[in-house]
């Protein structure tokens, strides 16, 4: 038989104008034209050897979300911004990436550490607990009082973006 | 001088000592620091921007607006939240109909973000608005002959369109303020690699060995310790040399300093005053080298 077989899998097209809905900026991908100076200047690629935003990028292109989107690999990047400071296209890598994890969140792709991180931040409104070795040290220290916000009114926030149904499933 | 301070999570809540140090150092220059006591984390520009955009944006919105209540510009002491709120600032600036939507979210909160409170980083706040003059005119005892290798970290240079702290490529802020100490800054090769911090929640291995890139050029560079303006890069490079130890067999001894410590022992403040037995990486032997 002449000619390629398309391999067996859905081609979301709509995906980048959904990206672009979530965030402006993310029109900037249609700029891309593959050349990898992102995956070249990523300290992660080099130290995991298999974080590569360039295919990530070609992969939010042709809408092939089934397997970007459940991808743990997706969850490497370190958030450095090198890679939009030397995109020679003015693709804003990083953080379009970063809305296509939004996105794997939905699908309920979120490493552990993620996740318990969201969950202490909606509990008390900081990401970290106070150790009690840690609120001794700044009675010691004769520190300020913590910060005390609101949860009531932070849960308000939560509950109009969602966010809870996000971080408890 | 006088801001809104904000915590965020790390330094509260890990790194007392950094908050201490700064605290006690800024009292030294004048600057007053009104706590801001209804802010939350900033919140993380990493974990919780990945789950969810608006979450992020609405978050950093509210904290603010917390300042634009209080009339004062806010100081964040951390790069972490220095590019959260700074982007969130820059964002809702310039883009009308995303402030709309964040100001309907925030109303139900009772909040406004009005976009009268600006962000600044601590650095910021040392190099342009105390600046580098009355820095040296401060310092009591001159960091003679310390090399001191300069970590700016990532949230406090990139997106450089954004933060416009510094070149983000060659940074040499932090370099400068090291210089009007006295003290030698150490030039190593890639200085703007990042510490790793953002994978430690991820894989925990692959942020150890990131870290330990850097510390292998600083080591090899010569320099007698490290400065750094972020509480992430702080345990990155600090307790990171005992994980890198366990990780790889690898010792390196740099004693590892945040801005305000290294500055507060130039201005002659004690090590006591400043904290600095807190640090994994015992400081004393880079203390005793300066003359």
């Amino acid at each position: 038989m002449l000619g390629r077989r398309l391999p067996k899998t859905e081609f979301d097209l709509e995906f980048r104008k959904k990206l672009e809905e979530h965030f402006h900026e993310a029109r900037t991908i249609n700029y891309c034209f593959q050349c990898g100076t992102c995956t070249g200047c990523c300290p992660s690629t080099k130290i995991t050897g298999r974080y590569n935003p360039r295919l990530l990028i070609e992969s939010a292109l042709l809408g092939l979300t089934e397997d970007l989107l459940s991808s743990p690999d997706i969850w490497l990047c370190v958030a450095c911004h090198t890679c939009i400071e030397r995109c020679p296209q003015g693709v804003k890598v990083s953080e379009v990436l970063s809305i296509i994890r939004n996105f794997a969140t939905r699908k309920n792709n979120v490493p552990e550490g993620v996740k318990a991180i969201a969950s202490q931040f909606v509990e008390t409104g900081f990401t970290i607990p106070a150790a009690a070795a840690i609120l001794k040290r700044r009675q010691e220290m004769k520190l300020p009082e913590l910060p005390k916000p609101n949860t009531e009114e932070i849960m308000k926030i939560f509950e109009a973006t969602g966010f809870l149904k996000l971080v408890r499933g | 001088m006088k801001y809104a301070l904000f915590l965020g999570c790390m330094i509260p809540l890990r790194l007392p000592n950094l908050e201490y140090a700064t605290r006690n150092v800024l009292a030294e220059f004048g600057v007053e620091l009104v706590d801001m006591r209804e802010a939350t984390c900033c919140p993380d520009p990493i974990g919780i921007r990945n789950m969810d955009y608006l979450t992020w944006l609405a978050i950093a919105a509210r904290n603010l607006a917390v300042a634009d209540e209080m009339g004062l510009d806010i100081l964040t002491l951390c790069n972490g939240c220095y590019e959260t709120l700074k982007t969130a600032y820059v964002t809702l600036t310039e883009d009308a109909e995303m402030r709309e939507k964040i100001n309907e979210i925030l109303a139900k909160a009772n909040r406004e973000f009005k976009g009268k409170a600006k962000v600044k980083h601590l650095l910021e706040v040392f190099y342009h608005d105390i600046g580098l003059q009355k820095i040296r005119e401060m310092v009591k005892r001159p960091l003679e002959g310390l090399k001191v290798a300069a970590h700016y970290g990532c949230h406090i240079l990139r997106p450089s369109e954004i933060l416009k702290f510094d070149d983000p490529e060659n940074p040499r802020k932090l370099d400068e303020l090291v210089e009007a100490l006295g003290a030698t800054p150490q030039q190593y090769e890639m200085k703007t690699l990042c510490c790793g911090a953002g994978l430690r929640n991820v894989m925990s291995e692959y942020s150890i060995r990131m870290a330990r890139e850097k510390l292998v050029r600083v080591k090899e560079a010569g320099a007698d310790c490290m400065v750094v303006a972020c509480p992430f890069c702080f345990i990155q490079y600090d307790m990171g040399q005992f994980e890198i130890r366990r990780l790889t067999k690898e010792r390196f001894d740099i004693p590892v300093f945040y801005f305000s410590e290294l500055l507060g022992y130039a201005i002659g403040l004690s090590p006591r005053e400043l904290g600095l037995g807190m640090h994994r990486v015992k400081v004393d032997r880079v203390l005793k080298k300066i003359r």
